[in-house]
């Protein structure tokens, strides 16, 4: 019976509170279960983190400072160069080290200097979207081999940026296929998260592992389907083809993310943001179903239907979590 | 296999523990983990998405007595507040704890009237206050009743601790600012951050008192960011005169002595102050007291000690808040951009060599 309960702090916190075990006997526990040698190589990649971050200000303060007086041939050749001397550092370092995984990030950043310095000089009137989408274009190839995932952050930040840019400044979409960016927006992300679950499994992938890449992208992916939905249950009579398409998608997207993560991958916290996201729905619709059915002048009442739908949609949301999260614990012993 | 890996279930604790003689028996052991078995608690993440589900009912209800004007009269929210707050304790207690939708919609309901109770009370009573006090601003009168509410409930409903303990400790930084004149708020500023700072390592070099007070600990922590992020901001983005080098030098040198006794105690009594180790960190510190700011110490400071507790969100907090007094302290160093850039190139080549160092001691470690 016992080795089907899981250990984790919490129950080494009871044990200790409850004078079961000493205070070395706990720290001990504690040091065993989470190893020290995590927090020190954790400690080593923020201090190379920062380290590198303070650096990269520096060089942008020190163009900032001389920026006038340097002459626009310099200014691109200086970019260049700055770029050709990260990519040596990063070949020199290897990319199987962060040392030159953090200098082709540089490197990267440094693409997007480049192209900001040229269009000054230049003085393009060229759309912005341009810079983003020839951005992306050529840090893909160093993205595919960096096996480093803030270089991929960037990537799909720049796609998105790209995205919403292009949609927003070259196609002027009208109102009826406005909402589409959404539906890009969701396949975009939504792909990028899905070939994230696809490879982790992989061993050449490793970096792929870190739990904080799931969670930053479906917290990206999760607003970018719940705006639609809200959107179409605020304006229902005036919702575009382009709205219903992007809420469909949506919802579509809750179910995929529910059935992923509740059976194939078991992750608690994207279950509770996915609940979130629904409970938000319901509370949404609430307002407006009872609203219409009571009419605007009793808004008192109205406040009182809607806290006690909210206590029970989150109160039944925390009950099913609750209970999944126990069938997970006992399938992860 | 991994030692983490080992542990991973009760069973193959009881039996690591046995085994470095930590205990005598496991029979007492595995009689409590049985017996708690069936009491596990919800997660963290649960009780957020419950607490964000009271947070949002309970402003529904303020809506709606809003709306029936019942917001208008002081007396009427105080004792419809004490009535709610009432109401939640006596209905919390009688709540079986088993898990059902039932259950966990009145313990969402308590919550919710909990939160409800509280703001109407502190409402109702800051106002009814400020009808005795004359030349008196009315923010304490608020602090005041926020403290009776919070430490009215404290033992009888622990849902809503942390928060209502952060908020009391906010206030009173926000009095601070607000209500006493220009010429004292630096020392009392001080003082309200030298008393928070003593509170937390109070707290937490006994762990024992650190998880029983878990909400105290937490609220006087969260409450001390508060505090060293508005002195940053004073110091540094408003610049207004009001603080100046006595603050600069006096949290400085208090947190440099925090984190010499917190690395003391980290090393162990067996290292005393002869260990190379101590004295070579000691130094380090002081150096960073003097060039450094009260932020970037106090982020470090809080780095250390969760990484030495164990408290992840410690750490988390850390990470979070190193940037902004980072940003802070380069923004404010009276530099030339020329110089300012060095100073950054330095810094970043200085934390490089540290990481390098650092690494090269964990090897060997690692070899011998």
């Amino acid at each position: 019976m016992l080795h089907k309960i899981p250990v984790d702090q919490k129950l080494i916190e009871e044990l200790y509170l409850n004078g079961k075990i000493s205070d070395e006997a706990r720290q001990y526990s504690l040091d065993t279960l989470y190893p020290r040698n995590e927090w020190l190589l954790w400690l080593l990649r923020l201090l190379m983190f920062l380290g590198s971050t303070l650096i990269f200000s520096g060089i942008i303060y020190f163009f900032s400072f001389n920026w006038d007086q340097i002459a626009s041939v310099a200014k691109l050749l200086i970019v260049e160069s700055m770029i050709v001397v990260t990519i040596v550092c990063a070949c020199i370092f290897s990319l199987k080290e962060v040392r030159g995984q953090l200098f082709l990030f540089a490197a990267s950043l440094f693409v997007g200097l480049f192209f900001v310095v040229l269009s000054q000089v230049y003085t393009s009137d060229s759309p912005a979207f341009f810079l983003f989408l020839y951005w992306s274009i050529l840090i893909i190839g160093w993205t595919l081999i960096s096996n480093f995932s803030p270089q991929w952050f960037l990537l799909i930040f720049l796609v998105n940026i790209f995205l919403i840019t292009w949609w927003n400044e070259w196609v002027s979409p009208s109102n009826d296929i406005k909402f589409m960016i959404y539906t890009f927006l969701i396949i975009f992300n939504g792909l990028i998260l899905s070939l994230r679950e696809y490879f982790v499994p992989d061993e050449k992938m490793k970096w792929l592992r870190f739990r904080w890449i799931r969670i930053v992208l479906t917290f990206l992916i999760l607003p970018i389907m719940l705006i639609p939905i809200l959107t179409l249950i605020t304006s229902v009579t005036e919702a575009t083809i382009s709205i219903i398409l992007s809420s469909v998608l949506g919802v579509f997207g809750h179910i995929i993310f529910y059935y992923v993560y509740r059976y194939k991958f078991k992750d608690l916290l994207v279950l509770v943001a996915l609940a979130l996201s629904v409970c938000i729905v319901i509370q949404v619709f609430g307002f407006e179903f009872f609203g219409n059915l009571i009419g605007g002048t009793t808004d008192g009442i109205l406040f009182a239907i809607m806290g006690v739908v909210a206590l029970l949609t989150f109160s039944s949301a925390v009950i099913v979590l609750r209970k999944i999260d126990k069938s997970m614990e006992s399938s992860n012993v | 296999m991994s030692k983490s890996n080992l542990i991973m279930n009760s069973e193959n604790l009881i039996y690591t523990l046995l085994d470095s003689k930590l205990i005598q028996s496991d029979k007492e052991i595995s009689d409590f983990l049985l017996e708690i078995q069936d009491k596990h608690d919800f997660s963290t993440y649960l009780k957020i998405l419950g607490g964000i589900g009271a947070y949002i009912s309970a402003i529904c209800f303020i809506g709606f007595f809003g709306a029936f004007g019942f917001f208008e009269d002081k007396f009427t929210r105080i004792f419809l507040g004490i009535l709610f707050i009432s109401a939640s304790i006596f209905a919390n207690s009688l709540i079986k704890k088993n898990y059902s939708i039932k259950s966990s919609f009145l313990v969402q309901l308590c919550f919710a009237f909990m939160i409800l109770g509280k703001i109407m009370f502190v409402t109702g009573f800051g106002e009814f206050l400020t009808g005795f006090t004359i030349n008196f601003d009315r923010g304490w009168n608020y602090s005041l009743a926020l403290f009776f509410v919070t430490f009215g409930s404290y033992f009888f409903y622990d849902r809503d601790r942390f928060l209502s303990l952060f908020a009391f400790l906010v206030s009173i930084l926000i009095n601070i600012d607000y209500a006493i004149s220009n010429n004292y708020s630096e020392i009392f500023i001080n003082g309200y951050f030298l008393f928070q700072f003593i509170c937390i390592c109070i707290l937490f070099i006994i762990p024992r008192v650190s998880r029983k007070y878990f909400s105290i600990a937490y609220s006087f922590v969260f409450s001390l960011s508060a505090t060293v992020l508005f002195i940053t901001i004073k110091t540094v983005f408003i610049n207004d005169g009001d603080f100046g080098w006595i603050t600069w030098v006096f949290t400085n040198l208090i947190l440099s002595l925090g984190m010499i006794l917190l690395i003391y105690q980290v090393l162990g009594k067996r290292n005393t102050i002869a260990n190379k180790a101590f004295l070579g960190t000691s130094l380090g510190i002081v150096l960073l007291g003097v060039i450094s700011s009260s932020g970037i110490i106090f982020v470090i400071f809080l780095m250390i000690l969760g990484y030495w507790r164990h408290e992840k969100i410690l750490l988390v907090l850390s990470v979070l808040l190193m940037p902004i007094f980072l940003i802070s302290y380069f923004y404010n160093l009276d530099l030339l951009l020329i110089q300012k850039s060095i100073v950054l190139v330095l810094s970043g080549i200085l934390l490089l060599v540290i990481r390098f160092f650092l690494t090269k001691i964990s090897l060997e470690g690692v070899y011998k």
